[in-house]
């Protein structure tokens, strides 16, 4: 729904900026989706004159206009026809900005100097299209800012209502939403007028049969009234709240609904057969047709009014074709209405008929606002419009009482809550809702309910109202009984490295559990070989075994036991894994200790596979579970740097895992003098990874648009001098270009066939660009780029097969 | 301040002692993480510098950052040795290329959704909530009905629900999870804490409604359970999906089911509240419904109003996945391209 700020300021003076009031209404419940300044890009758009218009001389479509602002002359070049000399009209000079964003500036425009432009109503934003400029009322005056000279000194609110408030479905029901939450008062208009016209009962009747389906039925009627377009500022707001004007009589039944949430019907008492009304359900099916000029189809049970003939309206959702106001219109019976919601809503539904009307009633409408809604209806229309009142009214139903008493108990909305609320801040919401109070001192309070909240019946619903007007940011945070547990960042740790563990159960590894002291003896006894001095360990100082005399630097000596024993046993294909942590001393914290997971290869590729052969694990294996561990850590841009950096790993077949700088790891056989010393007699394979830097990136992966344009592979064969390192070799190709967007290597050899000291590699290179299809041109520049990189940088010669 | 200027002395020193006395390049990216490396000590030094005086952060800052160029060239250098080292001692060695790409299982993608789910799963189910599941042809009755949400109710317009062809005409997909709060409350007796993810379905389809989504629900009942405790429940889910400090709001709203309701916003996670086209300029992201359960819904499942009080909330898994991973279109998540899911 849109509402908008002066309209608003009518009914409640708020100190509020619209802007406020947009979020203080979100923060009650009733959100403001939008809040839009009309005048947005009209700031430097003037009133002004047009003091003459001449053709121009070069050109036949155009004219030369002259035009002041009150102060200055200006000269302006218009291809518009509808103007001439003494038009007002929207002038923006040079240097301005449109809403549309368009700059205007000083032109030349065919020999012809233009110092600004007349805008249109489309160019000012104010229509979708328009057939020429914007001509102002004669009476504008000259040399103001345009927005407030044409109402669009304003701010529009766009409001989302959810289906329990209905009440706010209005200017009126905002405004009391507004006061409730500042403690503004709410102020209804007048709504008085002479009754000059012949008493109602002798001009006309209205009966309700079904008083269940319309408890209450007010009716005015005036006549000698001349049917005329509204005046500017009615048309304006009814436009902007996105409503089409019609006519003074449709219009201003609009208005009122806009304004008061009352939907009205306006009936031409003479084709009113009879110059009755009845509110009764349709008997039989029939057809009828509404004033869109569709024929309905009306099942029995359906609520209708009917004149002394048959239906005139669908009782709520739309009025009928046959007693519609047209141009020659002169007596017209008000019909402002209380339906039941759910009558009106099944039938709206059943015709598949939505209407304003019907979305209101659905939703409930104040029952006892709707002989004030008639009142305010020909009140308003008084201002622009010569007519006689018929004197008196119908109002059937009119001294219901429509009121609700409900019990309220304030400790019960503490103990929902789970905040203490005072009788004091519970009375004040109250009586900012416009809710009376009754507390008696013994039990429960008792709060009247106004007829408009529909939505409160209980007292539950009350503590809605007393928790929202008293801020939910008020309630405090507190966690159901054992208090709030604490979760950090172990916790996710945890959830990924078992997410590691079971993809490596799964690639058939078995969990080790080693202890973590090691033999200070052992460890000694291979001396450097282990790759850290046993001076710089962690040692015990009450050691329950010889065995188990210091804490292990690394986990390479347990697993390693774990192969001997496997072999002792008879079990030649080993592949287990084991997280835990490895300690030692360090430089600056005393010690460290570090959680790691590492894993052991040994035996067989494929053990028990018929079909894959016999082949041993070697170091690409170790690494390609390696690679794996690390993406389920979420561990990107990793490089594998050939280094001699782990004496218990063979040189030449080891690697230590870089990451920024970092290294987070370590891959590689493991050194045969280790192997011999535990009677281990073929290679072995060891990674062990650092989980903490290696997971040190945790941000969620952030989604990158799909390639929609074809992609194209080029096979490119090299041989290289054997040193040459291939991860290099891809990692540049991946550089060269954006349209390169993977890179592989589909085979590699060696052999006499092409040298000693020599190895042929094999890519396939991945080309694709964003935002096009790539030209043969583009593809082959991207593929010589490639060559000359092998060449150039890395002694390559390319194959041609 | 002065003991400030004394540590990155001291720093210094040791730091490079550490480098001139590496054997192995790992000793000496050891000592450059040790002291100068993005988390070393210095660097440490460095980034709290911003909370000095603008006196002394001068001070700071210049001795820190003469540290940090020493080192590093003493890293340099220290690093070039070490290679050349190394070189000459591999000389003697069988070589392989260890830059080569490892062999082995090409690991498969986690689709954005279940991935997110999970999550969801995971956090309450440590904070004491168990799983319960429904059907996803559900009764009138579970959908709407038991959730005071009666037949010609305009609450009824805020989900299009899709109907099956079927005798009495009282069968429909699940609209939302919330269904399971009733047939979990009919077995169960307080106090319960469940949570109910699964498949649901509404007639609506657009850049950001897909005709399948999927929610998860989860409330609690019990003697004493208030909106505080709903506000500590959910400030803890969020600050654990979209980070500690990421700032949210309960606003008033409106569910059939709930009384009080909330919705629960965010900050925009995009644009970090200055306002964008995600948020609408807004500056939040609504992220979650809920509130207290009506005591109208323990009308249908026996519980005693007067004793029980619980809270109920439900979001939806699209919309969370879409904002972590930037995902603008929902229906990329029902297309399976392997494109999309290889990213996740
Ligand atoms: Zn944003």
């Amino acid at each position: 729904m849109k509402v908008l700020y002066t309209w608003l300021k009518e009914f409640v003076d708020t100190r509020l900026s619209p802007r406020e009031i947009q979020d203080a209404l979100t923060m009650a419940g009733v959100e403001v989706s939008s809040c839009r300044y009309l005048g947005e890009g009209m700031e430097d758009v003037v009133v002004s004159r047009i003091l003459g218009v001449d053709p121009h001389p070069n050109a036949e479509k155009l004219s030369l206009c002259r035009v002041t602002d009150g102060k200055g002359e200006y000269r302006i070049v218009c291809g518009a026809r509808n103007m001439k000399a003494g038009d007002v009209v929207a002038l923006a000079r040079a240097g301005a900005r449109l809403p549309n964003g368009m700059q205007i500036g000083k032109a030349k425009i065919r020999g012809q100097v233009s110092e600004g432009m007349l805008c249109s109503e489309q160019e000012l934003g104010l229509a979708e299209e328009s057939p020429g400029i914007m001509i102002l009322q004669a009476d504008t005056e000259v040399g103001n800012p345009l927005a407030p000279a044409i109402g669009m000194d304003d701010w529009l609110l766009t409001i989302e209502i959810t289906p329990n408030r209905g009440d706010c479905l209005s200017v009126l029901g905002v405004a009391r939403e507004v006061a409730a939450i500042t403690g503004e008062q709410v102020v209804l208009p007048e709504a008085s007028f002479a009754e000059t016209g012949p008493p109602i009962g002798e001009i006309a009747s209205v009966a309700v049969t079904h008083t269940d389906l319309c408890p209450r039925y007010s009716a005015r009627v005036i006549t000698d009234v001349t049917i005329v377009p509204s005046p500017p500022l009615i048309q304006r707001r009814l436009a902007l709240c996105g409503v089409r004007p019609i006519n003074n009589i449709v219009d201003i039944t609009n208005y009122l609904l806009l304004e008061l949430g009352q939907p009205m019907h306006a009936f031409d008492l003479d084709r009113l057969a009879g110059n009755r009304i009845d509110v009764r359900t349709s008997g039989i099916p029939r057809t009828f047709t509404t004033l869109d000029g569709t024929a309905r189809e009306i099942q029995s049970g359906m609520l209708l009014i009917w004149d002394a003939e048959g239906p005139v309206a669908v009782a709520g959702v739309m009025g009928g074709e046959n007693t519609e106001v047209l141009g020659g219109t002169s007596r017209i019976l008000f019909e402002s209405a209380h339906f039941a919601p759910a009558s009106i809503r099944s039938t709206a539904r059943r015709l598949g008929l939505s209407s304003e009307s019907s979305y209101r009633f659905e939703r409930g409408v104040d029952p006892s606002g709707t002989m004030y809604a008639t009142d305010r209806a020909v009140a308003l229309l008084s201002g622009f419009a010569d007519f006689k009142v018929a004197s008196g009214s119908f109002d059937i139903g009119g001294d219901g009482e429509y009121r609700r008493a409900i019990p309220f108990r304030p400790a019960r909305a503490t103990r929902v809550i789970g905040r203490d609320y005072s009788d004091r801040e519970c009375t004040d919401v109250f009586s900012r809702l416009g809710f009376p109070v009754n507390d008696t001192g013994e039990g429960p309070w008792k709060i009247t309910v106004p007829a408009h909240r529909f939505d409160i019946e209980r007292e539950i619903d009350l503590i809605e109202e007393i928790a929202r007007l008293n801020g939910y940011d008020t309630i405090p945070t507190t966690y159901p009984e054992s208090g709030a547990p604490d979760f950090s960042r172990d916790d996710l740790f945890a959830a990924e490295v078992e997410r590691a563990s079971e993809f490596l159960r799964t690639e058939g590894f078995s969990q080790a559990i080693n202890f973590s002291f090691v033999s200070g003896r052992e460890w000694e006894k291979h001396g450097s070989l282990l790759g850290f001095d046993s001076s710089d360990a962690m040692r015990l100082s009450n050691p329950i075994s010889e065995e188990a005399t210091m804490m292990r630097p690394h986990l390479l000596m347990g697993l390693l036991h774990n192969v001997e024993t496997s072999i002792r046993r008879f079990v030649d294909d080993v592949r287990m894994f084991e997280v835990g942590k490895a300690f030692g001393k360090s430089f600056l914290e005393g010690h460290f200790e570090e959680p790691r997971l590492a894993f052991v290869l040994y035996g067989r590729r494929m053990p028990g596979n018929w079909s894959m052969g016999a082949d041993p694990v070697d170091f690409y294996d170790a690494k390609g579970v390696t690679e794996s561990i690390l993406r389920l850590l979420g561990c990107e841009s990793i490089h594998f740097i050939p280094s001699l950096s782990r004496p218990f790993l063979e040189p030449g077949k080891s690697s230590e895992i870089g990451k920024s700088g970092d290294v987070i790891g370590w891959v590689g056989a493991v050194r045969r003098e280790l192997l011999s010393a535990l009677e281990i007699p073929g290679p072995a394979y060891y990674a062990e990874i650092r989980i903490q830097e290696a997971m040190s990136s945790l941000r969620a992966v952030q989604y990158r648009a799909i390639q929609k344009f074809p992609p194209v592979f080029r096979d490119i064969a090299c041989i290289f001098p054997l040193g040459v390192p291939v991860g290099d070799v891809l990692a540049m190709i991946r550089a060269l270009s954006p349209e390169i967007r993977e890179v592989e290597v589909f085979d590699v050899f060696t052999g006499e066939k092409i040298g000693t000291g020599r190895k042929s590699v094999a890519f396939r290179v991945r080309i694709q660009a964003e935002d096009r299809t790539l030209t043969d041109a583009e593809v082959h520049s991207i593929h010589t780029k490639i060559v000359n990189l092998l060449e150039n940088r890395f002694g390559g010669s390319i194959r041609t097969s | 301040m002065p003991d400030t200027i004394e540590r990155i002395a001291i720093l210094t020193e040791e730091g490079l002692r550490a480098i001139s006395s590496a054997k192995t390049e790992s000793d000496l990216l050891d000592a450059k993480g040790r002291y100068f490396g993005k988390k070393g000590a210095i660097s440490e030094i460095l980034k709290n510098v911003a909370s000095l005086a603008l006196e002394d952060r001068k001070r700071v800052g210049a001795s820190a950052n003469e540290a940090r160029s020493n080192l590093e060239a003493s890293f340099a250098r220290r690093l070039g040795e070490i290679r050349e080292k190394g070189r000459r001692a591999r000389e003697g060695f069988e070589q392989i290329d260890v830059t080569l790409p490892g062999r082995g299982p090409r690991l498969g993608h986690r689709h954005p959704i279940s991935w997110t789910m999970s999550e969801i799963i995971a956090i309450f189910q440590r904070l004491g909530f168990s799983i319960r599941g429904g059907p996803e042809i559900e009764k009138d009755y579970y959908n709407f009905e038991a959730l005071n949400i009666p037949k010609d109710h305009p609450a009824r317009d805020m989900q299009d629900t899709f109907y099956l062809d079927w005798p009495g005409g009282d069968l429909v997909l699940r609209t939302h999870t919330s269904p399971i709060q009733i047939r979990a409350m009919e077995t169960m007796r307080p106090p319960v804490r469940v949570i109910a993810p699964g498949a649901v379905y509404r007639c609506d389809s657009d850049i950001t409604h897909s005709p399948m989504f999927h929610q998860v629900e989860g409330f609690a009942v019990d003697r004493t359970i208030t909106m505080a405790d709903l506000k500590g429940l959910l400030t803890e889910f969020c600050r654990m999906m979209f980070g500690e400090s990421n700032p949210l709001r309960f606003r008033p709203s409106f569910f059939p089911f709930t009384e009080p309701s909330a919705e629960v916003d965010i900050r925009c996670v995009i644009c970090g509240g200055s306002g964008c086209r995600v948020c609408k300029d807004s500056g939040w992201l609504e992220i979650l419904g809920c509130g207290m359960i009506d005591p109208a819904v323990y009308g249908f499942v026996g519980y005693d109003p007067e004793e029980y009080t619980g809270f109920a909330f439900g979001m939806g898994v699209e919309r969370i996945a879409m904002l972590r991973h930037g995902i603008s279109d929902i229906r990329l998540f029902f297309e399976n391209d392997p494109r999309f899911l290889s990213q996740f």
